[in-house]
């Protein structure tokens, strides 16, 4: 509610005046005296003041200009009985802000008064909105303050954030990078390591030659050494016969007696006669053990000749292989080893010959290594429609289960191991899938354990040896592989590039 | 001292009869036998003194058979001759079967007399060894002896001046003996 202060000392006039605003919906407050509108002005701080300028204590233009100083938001209308232009003038100068000249309508001071106050309303509503838009601004500013700083904030945040993705990438690539040449260097090992396990079983076979080779040279070195003595011997008779002869061709009868004398002491005290007894016996065993000698390494020849390729394939005859790689390894296990043939009808068969004898020697040298197994074997050659089977069997390996589950383990070792692990039987299947076929190895069902490599049977390749030998490069086959990928197959990606190195010459 | 016995074993007689020939002149008597089981007959039927055997043989290996033989026949000293130059099998040979040397074929002839020789000196040595050992022994128990029937026969007793006291009776006693 707009709150009206009028000051007049005539009563009447306070009054009316009053009535009429009041009416109008004013608060209506009243002062008699200057001193008295000072007061009020002060306790009501009301927004219009009725001024009467002709106040019985303070003068009207003083009280005015009084007013308007302590109240600057005020508007005081000013009442006077002198209406000359020129005062009006004076008093909207001193801080009125209009007049009512006396005498007036009390619809004049109305208009008069709601005049001023929509003004002062107006001009309130504009400082308002004024302040408000001054605000505004500024809250504008601010935002636009913080959006700037956001925005660089923003940046420096995407080129941290851009930087640390570059240095996780470089480092991803390093990383990468590592791992690909620890890749490398597994797949490197793992090629070593079937290598080995492959070299493991050549040396086997070696041993077992170096053996078969130093049993002959041991005797015929030392029946060498012994001939070296009877030629001693025989050459001192030989000397001892010629003085005889000669002090018989001389006639010099005491000197004759005396050499004849030592000549038959010489035949006695070298027992000549058991020489010349020995010397037959002797060239004979000599020759028997060069023969021996001759016949190894005509053997080692056979294996030195396949050609440079290891994947070159050609017909071969599986029981002549086989029974060649027992003769050669039953030098080193077999003497103690009891190996039994029962070699069927078989056609011949088309696979490299050198990848046959590893996966054969891997078999061999994992049966001489292994504790369970004992020194019994049946080798047995079979056929079905399209494959050659062969068997080695053991008929008392009391090898367990769960070593028969894991014996394909790459890390799998046998009992009281020597110097061969899964491994070398791991890189032995791989070898039998490259090359078309598989091994197996099963309890059989009368107790024995059967090492079983089955091959693709040729029926080109039986044809083809009626009309000789052929020599071609066989694609490897590759469909074994698809038969059971559940297993874990070591060296699988490399038993192209390692099999075919291993060799036995 | 009598002629020291040797034994041979091994399958291959061509090696056995090379070996004969080669020591024909050496002064040992010479045995051979052609399996481990032939061997133990000979063990038993007469002394010998040190065993050469092969290690690969069908029956039985070389090492095996030695290792029965050791404790049998403690004494007798035993050598392995052997084609297969393994390190393994001469480290268990040495190890486990106590064997004295570890051979390898091919063998030569000077090498094999030389340590022939060694062996039976070393086996002279201990037996002379033992030999004192046992003469040792015996007179200890006869000192025993002497001390439980005579009690103080071996203390010299002395005078305060430092005199030997020498007690007559026991002269007889001892002239016993």
């Amino acid at each position: 509610m707009t709150k009206c202060l009028i000051i007049d000392d005539c009563r009447l006039i306070r009054e009316m005046a009053g009535d009429v605003l009041r009416d109008h919906g004013f608060d209506i407050h009243f002062a008699a005296t200057g001193e008295e509108a000072l007061q009020k002005m002060q306790k009501v701080a009301p927004d219009v003041v009725l001024l009467d300028m002709v106040l019985p204590d303070i003068p009207g233009a003083e009280l005015l200009s009084l007013l308007a100083e302590q109240d600057n938001d005020c508007r005081i209308i000013v009442i006077t009985a002198h209406s000359s232009l020129d005062s009006a003038l004076n008093i909207l100068r001193s801080g009125a802000a209009d007049y009512l000249p006396k005498p007036f309508q009390l619809g004049d001071l109305l208009m008069c008064v709601e005049r001023v106050v929509r003004r002062q309303q107006l001009e309130r509503e504009n400082q308002e909105l004024s302040l408000l838009l001054q605000q505004r601004v500024l809250d504008l500013d601010r935002s636009r303050q913080e959006l700037a700083d956001w925005s660089l904030q923003l940046e420096q945040t995407v080129q941290d954030r851009t930087q640390d993705l570059h240095r996780a990438n470089a480092k991803l690539k390093t990383t990468n990078a590592e791992l690909e040449e620890s890749h490398q260097k597994l797949q490197q090992a793992q090629v070593a390591m079937v290598e080995r396990e492959k070299m493991a079983a050549v040396a086997l076979l070696a041993a077992g030659v170096a053996h078969e080779v130093n049993n002959p040279l041991g005797f015929v070195n030392a029946n060498i050494s012994t001939l070296e003595q009877y030629v001693l011997v025989l050459r001192r008779w030989a000397a001892a016969l010629l003085r005889v002869g000669d002090s018989y061709a001389r006639l010099d009868r005491q000197q004759f007696d005396k050499f004849l004398a030592d000549t038959v002491q010489c035949i006695k005290q070298d027992s000549l006669d058991d020489i010349i007894d020995d010397i037959g016996p002797l060239f004979e065993e000599v020759s028997n053990g060069l023969t021996r000698i001759t016949g190894i390494v005509e053997q080692l020849k056979v294996f030195a000749d396949d050609g440079n390729d290891a994947r070159s394939v050609k017909a071969m005859d599986l029981n002549q292989e086989v029974a060649l790689i027992m003769e050669l390894v039953q030098s080193s296990l077999a003497k103690t080893l009891q190996v039994e043939f029962d070699l069927g009808e078989i056609s011949p068969v088309l696979v490299p010959v050198k990848i046959f004898r590893q996966i054969l020697l891997s078999i061999l040298s994992f049966h001489a290594a292994d504790a369970s197994c004992t020194r019994k074997l049946v080798v047995r050659t079979s056929a079905t429609q399209e494959q050659v089977v062969l068997d080695m069997i053991d008929p008392d390996c009391r090898m367990s289960a769960q070593s028969l589950a894991e014996i394909f383990d790459p890390l799998f070792a046998p009992k009281d191991v020597r110097n061969i692990g899964g491994l070398g039987l791991c890189a032995a299947r791989d070898s039998a899938r490259t090359i078309g076929g598989s091994l197996r190895m099963f309890k059989r069902s009368d107790g024995g354990v059967s090492f079983q490599l089955r091959l693709p049977s040729n029926a080109e390749a039986s044809k083809n040896t009626r009309r000789g030998e052929i020599e071609n490069q066989l694609p490897i086959t590759k469909s074994a592989r698809a038969e059971d990928k559940l297993d874990s197959d070591c060296g699988r990606r490399d038993t192209h590039s390692v099999g075919p190195e291993t060799s036995l010459a | 001292m009598s002629e020291h016995k040797i034994l041979f074993v091994d399958d291959e007689a061509n090696v056995l009869s090379a070996l004969r020939r080669s020591l024909r002149k050496e002064p040992y008597e010479l045995f051979f036998a052609e399996s481990p089981e032939e061997a133990m007959t000979i063990l038993e039927n007469d002394r010998i003194d040190l065993v050469v055997s092969d290690h690969l043989m069908p029956s039985m290996d070389g090492l095996t058979f030695l290792k029965h033989v050791r404790d049998l026949y403690p004494d007798v000293i035993r050598i392995i001759l052997t084609g297969a130059a393994d390190v393994r099998l001469a480290i268990e040979a040495i190890n486990e079967g106590e064997v004295f040397r570890f051979l390898t074929k091919p063998w030569n002839d000077l090498d094999l007399k030389v340590i022939l020789k060694l062996v039976f000196d070393f086996l002279d040595l201990r037996r002379e060894n033992q030999g004192l050992l046992e003469t040792v022994r015996k007179q200890k128990t006869f000192i025993n002896k002497m001390e439980t029937d005579h009690p103080g026969i071996f203390e010299v007793k002395r005078t305060d001046s430092g005199a030997i006291i020498l007690d007559l009776d026991m002269d007889e006693d001892i002239a016993s003996m």
